[in-house]
Formats: structure tokens, C-alpha cells, sequence
């Protein structure tokens, strides 16, 4: 009876606790982790529009690792004329502050929030963001010329779902990120070349997996 | 001939002025930040110091325009500045596994000015203007759909930064551009609701600054097509 209880609590711990390979107790109950990023994206000429690129620096944890932003576009006219596209993205998220432009991307403009994911070797954390861009007006014509389109920045923050894999999987948490963007060339809808820095806020949000693991071995004692 | 002589050069110093050409230059900062402020006080203004990166040391300062919002009643158990800001500034987002709380600053729809910055660095440099959307992010760990004080203690916050010629003072006279930051702001008083705004990190500055002299509006630019007119008058 007891060999066969140490067995089965065993194999929960393999099967449903710990990744292939991976030790969950190394890795502390809260993690604040930083990081370098760029890569590539286009939300005139994609559909969905993805942006993705690499980790380039930062903690150690993410090292090597990939990302990836997806936002919810079902609401915005098709990817057979850019020119039509890019008009309702500019004319339905884009303001002007006096300075420059500023649009918000987040769940109460588009269908669903913007999500995200981060891929390492650790393992995977996914989640939701908001986007908020600007483009300078920098000769303050109140026109958005090609070449206040050709650069910007943009931020956001951004929420870590309890969904995550590997080394990851206990956490959930928050964070932030920001970062400036090139366009080689805004008038032919070139891909926007994106870098910048995110730091995540993580806790262990595993609690409700081990009471449910806990459960299922306390029944099959019984 | 002396009125032509004038012209000549004025068209000289306005092409000196305005001509985009190879002695372009644009600079790429980074800054970190730790200050302090808070949603109740009037005027509220985030101040401190800039921690880390290109533009430090020196100090900053971003205020939040709070013309429309009330004061707190203490004659009333509520707080109805808190609730007024919750109410206009907060959506809540029930995606499940990422239940949380979003707000942006300025919400323009009640008719808000942008939010105003500026970093002075110890050098005498300065740069400033207005951001775009400062956004606020409060976690509903419970996902009860109710914003806990523990819940409101630690969250997350970013910015959008767009930098005014009109502001630049030092090594940035004439520059213009835009950057960006992202980091945290967290309650260090409950009495006061006084919070610390904290852009990492003392090793890895993460807010970015891209300045560029090219193409910037300035007075400087309409006193010189000012003074054209006037001399070609003459």
C-alpha cells in the first residue's frame, strides 16, 4: 500500500508538477526578471498583425528566448488595400496630442485585449497587454508626414496568465515594456522594426494546482 | 544693394537652419527613474531622480492634469476624488487568467490636458513636453472583480514621451523626438496614497529617449522667416 502511495505521488509530481527534466523548487515563489528585445511586425500588411523578434538581453532565465505580440484585427478591413487598412487603424486609434500622435490598442477598442508570449528554454509564459504608440509631429504641422511615420515609440503594461510551461508554469504576475520602432518605408507599408526593454513581476500562482493535486492523491488514499 | 545683400543672407541663414543634410544628428538616451507622488494631491506630480542610463544623473518631474477631478470631502467616509478617478480613468478586463484593472491618463473624452514632463539633468541639459497615454495596470489576483487594497499596493505602469524643441536646453537646444518608459508604481504611504513611481533598474536602464535635431518646429524658426520678411521689406 505505501510503495504503491509513493509511486502514484511520484508520478502526479512528474506528470502534472514538474516539466521533463525540470526541478520547480530551484526557482523562487516571486521573480522579478527583466529584458532586451527587437524584432519585426506590420499591422497594415499582416492579419492577424504579429509582431516577433528575440529576447536579446536581460535576466538570464529569459536568455535566448523568443516573443511574440498578437493583436485581434477581425474588426479592421481586410489586408487587399493598405491604403484602406492603414486609413481606418489611423482614423479609429490615432489622436492628435499637439505634438504628435497617440494611439492605445487594449480590450475596450478591439474584440479581445492584445496577447503575447514569451518562449525560452526554461519553458513558456503567455498573456494579455494594452499598446499605447506615438509619432512625433516633429515640424508640428498637424500633418502626419511619411517622415513622422518613419519612427515612434510605444509602451504598455502587461498581465502574466497562471497558463505558463516549464520552469514557468507556477507563476503568474505582471509587467511592463517599452521600446521605439523604425519604418524604412511608411508610404509602401514597410514591416516596422521594433526594440526595446519589459521587465514581468512574478509570483507563485500554483496554489490552486497543488490543492487540486493534493486532493486527487488524498482520495486515492482513501 | 543693401536690401539685396540682407536677402542673401537671410536665404543663408535659413538654409543653414532648416537644410536637411549629413550634419543631422539624432541620440539615443536611456534613463531610469525613482520618484515619488500621488493621485490625491492637487496637482499631482511624480518627482525624483533620473537613476541610471545617458540621461543621469539629474532629476524629473511628470504632473498629471487634475483640473476636473474633485477634492476628497473629509466630512464623508468616501473618498470621492479616489472614486472619480476610479470610475473615469479604470476599465476592468475579465479575460480569464488575466483579470485586471487598466487605466489611462489623460482620459481626453473629459476634456484633459496631456500630461506634462521634464528631466534636468545635473548638467544643465533639459528635456521635456508632454506624454502620450500614461497607462496604470492593477491586478485582480481574486479575480473577484473588486479592487483590494493589496491588490492596488503593486502595479504596473507605463509611458509615452514626445519632447518639445520648445523645452530642450543645453546639449538638447533644437532637438525634438520621443522615448518611452515602463516600470512600477507602488503605495509607500496608505495614509497620504503617496506611491513610487520606479523605472528599472540602477544596472539596466530601460527608458529610452530618441532625440533627433532634424526637422524640429522652433520659435527660432519664425523669428528667422520674421526677420526675412522684415529685412525684404526694408
Amino acid at each position: 500500500m505505501k510503495t504503491s502511495m509513493i509511486m502514484i505521488v511520484c508520478l502526479l509530481f512528474a506528470t502534472t508538477l514538474l516539466p521533463v527534466g525540470l526541478s520547480a523548487q530551484a526557482w523562487p515563489d516571486s521573480l522579478d526578471l527583466v529584458f532586451g528585445f527587437d524584432g519585426t511586425g506590420n499591422m497594415v500588411t499582416m492579419s492577424p498583425p504579429v509582431y516577433s523578434g528575440n529576447i536579446t538581453g536581460g535576466s538570464a532565465e529569459l536568455s535566448g528566448g523568443t516573443w511574440m505580440v498578437e493583436i485581434d484585427d477581425s474588426q479592421w478591413p481586410d489586408i487587399s488595400d493598405y491604403e484602406t487598412r492603414w486609413n481606418y487603424i489611423f482614423d479609429n486609434y490615432y489622436s492628435y496630442t499637439g505634438t504628435g500622435w497617440e494611439a492605445v490598442f487594449n480590450g475596450d477598442n478591439l474584440p479581445e485585449k492584445p496577447h503575447w508570449e514569451i518562449n525560452t528554454s526554461n519553458g513558456s509564459m503567455y498573456g494579455t497587454l494594452v499598446l499605447s504608440v506615438v509619432m512625433s509631429d516633429c515640424d508640428m504641422d498637424g500633418v502626419l508626414d511619411i517622415e513622422d511615420r518613419q519612427s515612434g515609440s510605444f509602451s504598455g503594461t502587461m498581465m502574466v496568465m497562471k497558463y505558463g510551461t516549464g520552469y514557468f508554469s507556477k507563476y503568474c504576475g505582471d509587467g511592463a515594456y517599452n521600446g521605439s520602432f523604425n519604418n524604412s518605408d511608411p508610404a509602401n507599408f514597410a514591416d516596422d522594426f521594433v526594440w526595446g526593454n519589459g521587465a514581468l513581476y512574478l509570483i507563485d500562482c500554483s496554489i490552486g494546482t497543488e490543492e487540486i493535486s493534493w486532493g486527487a492523491v488524498k482520495s486515492m488514499n482513501r | 544693394m543693401i536690401m539685396k545683400r540682407q536677402l542673401i543672407l537671410g536665404i543663408a541663414l535659413l538654409v543653414l537652419i532648416s537644410a536637411p543634410d549629413a550634419q543631422t544628428t539624432t541620440i539615443y538616451d536611456s534613463f531610469a527613474l525613482q520618484g515619488y507622488g500621488s493621485f490625491m494631491d492637487d496637482n499631482p506630480t511624480w518627482s525624483g531622480n533620473l537613476t541610471a542610463g545617458t540621461l543621469s544623473p539629474g532629476t524629473f518631474w511628470m504632473e498629471i492634469d487634475d483640473s476636473c477631478w474633485p477634492a476628497d470631502d473629509p466630512g464623508t467616509p468616501e473618498n470621492e476624488r479616489w472614486d472619480y478617478i476610479f470610475s473615469n480613468y479604470f476599465s476592468y478586463n475579465d479575460t480569464e487568467g488575466a483579470e485586471c484593472w487598466d487605466a489611462f491618463f489623460p482620459n481626453t473624452d473629459l476634456g484633459d490636458s496631456w500630461i506634462e514632463w521634464r528631466f534636468m539633468l545635473d548638467n544643465g541639459d533639459i528635456i521635456g513636453g508632454t506624454s502620450g497615454r500614461f497607462i496604470v495596470t492593477v491586478q485582480d489576483l481574486n479575480a473577484n472583480g473588486i479592487m483590494e487594497d493589496s491588490e492596488y499596493q503593486n502595479k504596473v505602469c507605463s509611458g509615452t514621451l514626445i519632447s518639445w524643441i520648445n523645452f530642450g536646453a543645453g546639449s538638447y537646444a533644437g532637438f525634438c523626438g520621443d522615448g518611452s518608459f515602463s516600470g512600477q508604481l507602488n503605495v509607500t504611504d496608505q495614509s497620504t496614497m503617496e506611491e513610487e513611481l520606479y523605472v528599472p533598474s540602477p544596472t539596466w536602464a530601460t527608458g529610452m529617449m530618441t532625440m533627433t535635431d532634424e526637422g524640429c518646429s522652433t520659435a527660432t524658426e519664425n523669428s528667422s522667416w520674421g526677420a526675412i520678411k522684415s529685412l525684404y521689406k526694408e
